[in-house]
């Protein structure tokens, strides 16, 4: 990866997650402001009062999805900084590869990545030959 | 070990993270307060019909908004000025659908 599309993808990201924010905020403090301008109830009968009920109930639930929007925001934050402390490398297997235990070994690696298993390799039988013993 | 591992696993960006997290902990556990005083203010003048009970809720209120949003956006610049990967979750573990035997068998097979 160059560079750049790594400087890109950082202010892209940046971006991406001030945008949220911004909605969020706009949405919690304009729903705000409409439930106040209704919330008085003096001098309104009981057929002005029941869809204002209405309205105070659906700007109350966009206020809290809004508010869960910003919980999600602080979320993603914190797993970007928990997963920076982590090590996300990977071994790759290369096919094309003549020796074979070699590659026996990457698939071991690849299948128990990041399972802490230790890889025991059979030890090379040494074979001895007795030795003969010549008649004179 | 080389010198990535070594930043890698420095006590230095261990505790770096670890206060960015802590930081961002803190503005997490004051996120439900919004709703908490934007009720305040609805009671007291829906209720109370208290002007002087609104003014001081309606300032706590805006405060927490305004701490929370400033907050989560330097939170934001922190992760670009600290390069942090664009990784939101660790990849998967992926395990062999075949057994081993038969892709070394499929592979010597390529070979010959």
């Amino acid at each position: 990866m160059s560079s750049d599309s790594f400087q890109r993808q950082l202010v892209q990201r940046t971006n991406t997650l001030n945008s949220s924010i911004d909605n969020a905020t706009l949405t919690i403090l304009s729903r705000f402001q409409d439930i106040l301008d209704i919330a008085i109830n003096e001098g309104k009968d009981k057929y002005t009062v029941a869809p204002e009920v209405y309205q105070i109930e659906c700007h109350t639930v966009s206020m809290v999805r809004a508010v869960e929007q910003l919980l999600d925001v602080s979320r993603q934050i914190k797993s970007y900084w928990l997963t920076n402390s982590l090590s996300t490398s990977f071994p790759t297997v290369d096919y094309s590869e003549p020796d074979l235990e070699k590659v026996k070994r990457t698939l071991t690696k690849l299948q128990n990545h990041l399972l802490e298993v230790s890889l025991i390799e059979p030890e090379a039988s040494e074979t001895t030959e007795a030795p003969t013993v010549s008649d004179t | 070990m080389t010198n990535s591992d070594d930043d890698l696993f420095s006590e230095k960006s261990t505790s770096s993270d670890t206060q960015q997290v802590q930081n961002i902990l803190e503005l997490e556990a004051k996120i439900p307060d919004i709703l908490s005083s934007a009720g305040k203010c609805i009671e007291a003048i829906q209720l109370n019909n208290s002007l002087e009970d609104f003014r001081k809720y309606s300032k706590e209120f805006l405060e927490t908004v305004e701490f929370i949003s400033t907050g989560l956006r330097r939170q934001a610049l922190e992760l670009e000025k600290a390069e942090v990967p664009v990784v939101s979750l660790q990849p998967k573990k992926r395990y062999a659908s075949t057994p081993l035997s038969n892709l070394i068998f499929d592979q010597s097979s390529k070979l010959m």
